[in-house]
């Protein structure tokens, strides 16, 4: 399975080593630390899941949870729909670059800001259509 | 949208004015005089005496005309993003609807001009009436190296800072409390900032406090009230009149800092990792301006990294917190 950054959705940007992460759609932000950083990148340049997992099993780090942990990594960001599946014909991965493991990948969401997107554009329009607004909206 | 306000505009008197943001000019053509009145007191401080030859022209209508039928939008409700802001691939326009406000803002940088369209101005909330054209201003910004910051910019000719978090963190009566410590201020709420030098430019000369702060910490200010608060909105304080020398047209940026309420006595700074200071700042600015992204993002992240950040601990003595923050203007 290969992944592209759910973009524009999806803002991102790796200050100090680790990824910042804006859903500008569901309010939610994220926080990756330096090892989820390494994944993220290789997972937005494309690279086969199965590849980076195939790369945690050799890098026989002594945490024996690294493919567990991977695997739930990447789920997280399926599930908070930072990344989609994508189809893009890349060459096929025979190692994603994995090295210098010193811990484990860690998605941290912040949501405290989501308030900052409770107006919405569309769902209070009337039946006459926009720009008219119910004026009693449900 | 432009026929519908020249048709606004024959039917009432245009009401100009010219406002310089930098080096950027503005000239603003009301054809509604209620939004005239209900805009032109934030941005007093940056109007020109004269008229000029502007970078653009915001042209400014409301509903109230029926002049002529509003013009069907040449869009579908599925292209309305989340935000607001409404994609029109291949038109040159920026557009954004507010369903809240009932407005409709457009851009077209090709042609230095844009449109802000309300339906009601009487319905104007009053955090509009603090901050007015502030998307049509970010993607004007956009095309001269600057952006909208969601911040409070406090600080002297010399330097200063940006004062940025979410709203309810205490960013205004923080920059009250420096104004009347003596310190300046560029905006409370929203100061445009050019990430290139960077350099911080005043918008807007207001404050929004909730009406108990008002109370509490700034009787005097009560006669300042532009805009009452209604509705579980905060209270918009004009500051031109009190303060009118200490609005700061611009200055440059020193430090980014991130105000914490805390139960310590005495207001401190904590010094802050830049990727902690983007992950504080830049949602807020972002999840508020429509059609932000990862340009926004890069940028706000580019100038936080060459600039030293700080957590500023709002301690109880809240008259220990002006000279914190001179502090970090001075250096």
């Amino acid at each position: 399975m290969r992944y592209r950054v759910n973009e524009p959705a999806v803002a991102f940007h790796e200050v100090d080593r680790e990824i910042i992460i804006i859903h500008l759609e569901s309010g939610y932000y994220y926080n990756l630390n330096a090892a989820g950083s390494s994944v993220w990148k290789l997972l937005a340049a494309g690279h086969e899941e199965k590849a980076i997992l195939a790369a945690a099993d050799d890098a026989k780090t002594p945490e024996k949870s690294l493919e567990v942990s991977l695997r739930e990594f990447i789920n997280t960001l399926r599930e908070e729909d930072l990344l989609t599946e994508s189809s893009r014909d890349l060459p096929p991965d025979s190692h994603a670059p994995l090295s210098g493991w010193s811990d484990l990948p860690v998605c941290s969401k912040f949501t405290d800001m989501q308030q900052l997107l409770l107006s919405d554009p569309v769902h209070d329009v009337d039946s006459k259509g926009w720009p008219h607004i119910k004026k009693n909206p449900e | 949208m432009l026929a519908y306000y020249k048709t606004a505009e024959n039917k009432n008197r245009l009401r100009e004015r010219f406002i310089s943001i930098g080096s950027l000019r503005i000239r603003l053509a009301f054809a509604s005089l209620e939004l005239y009145d209900a805009f032109c007191p934030a941005l007093a401080h940056i109007q020109l005496a004269d008229s000029i030859d502007s970078d653009l022209t915001i042209h400014v209508c409301d509903g109230s005309t029926e002049a002529s039928p509003f013009p069907p939008p040449p869009w579908t409700e599925e292209q309305i993003q989340r935000r607001g802001d409404i994609a029109v691939p291949g038109s040159g326009l920026r557009i954004f609807y507010s369903g809240f406000i009932r407005s409709l803002s457009i851009f077209c940088a090709e042609e230095k001009s844009a449109v802000y369209w309300v339906e009601k101005a009487a319905d104007l909330p009053a955090f509009e009436k603090a901050a007015p054209f502030r998307v049509l201003l970010h993607w004007f910004a956009l095309t001269a190296g600057r952006m909208m910051i969601h911040g409070a910019g406090i600080g002297t000719d010399a330097g200063g800072i940006i004062l940025t978090a979410k709203g309810g963190s205490g960013k205004s009566t923080t920059s009250l409390l420096c104004l009347k410590a003596g310190l300046g201020l560029a905006g409370d709420d929203y100061v445009m900032l050019d990430t290139e030098t960077p350099l911080v430019y005043s918008v807007y000369a207001t404050a929004k406090l909730e009406p108990e702060q008002v109370d509490r910490f700034f009787p005097d200010l009560k006669q300042d009230i532009a805009f009452a608060a209604a509705n579980g909105e905060k209270a918009v304080l004009n500051l031109n009149r009190l303060f009118c020398g200490k609005i700061l047209r611009r200055f440059p940026l020193k430090a980014i800092v991130i105000p914490r309420i805390s139960e310590q006595e005495m207001a401190s700074l904590e010094p802050l990792a830049p990727f902690k200071a983007v992950l504080a700042a830049a949602p807020s600015t972002l999840l508020q301006m429509p059609g932000a992204g990862a340009e926004e993002l890069r940028r706000m992240a580019d100038v936080i990294q060459k600039l030293p950040c700080y957590i500023l601990n709002l301690g109880r003595n809240m008259a220990s917190i002006p000279a914190v923050i001179r502090s970090l203007c001075a250096a």
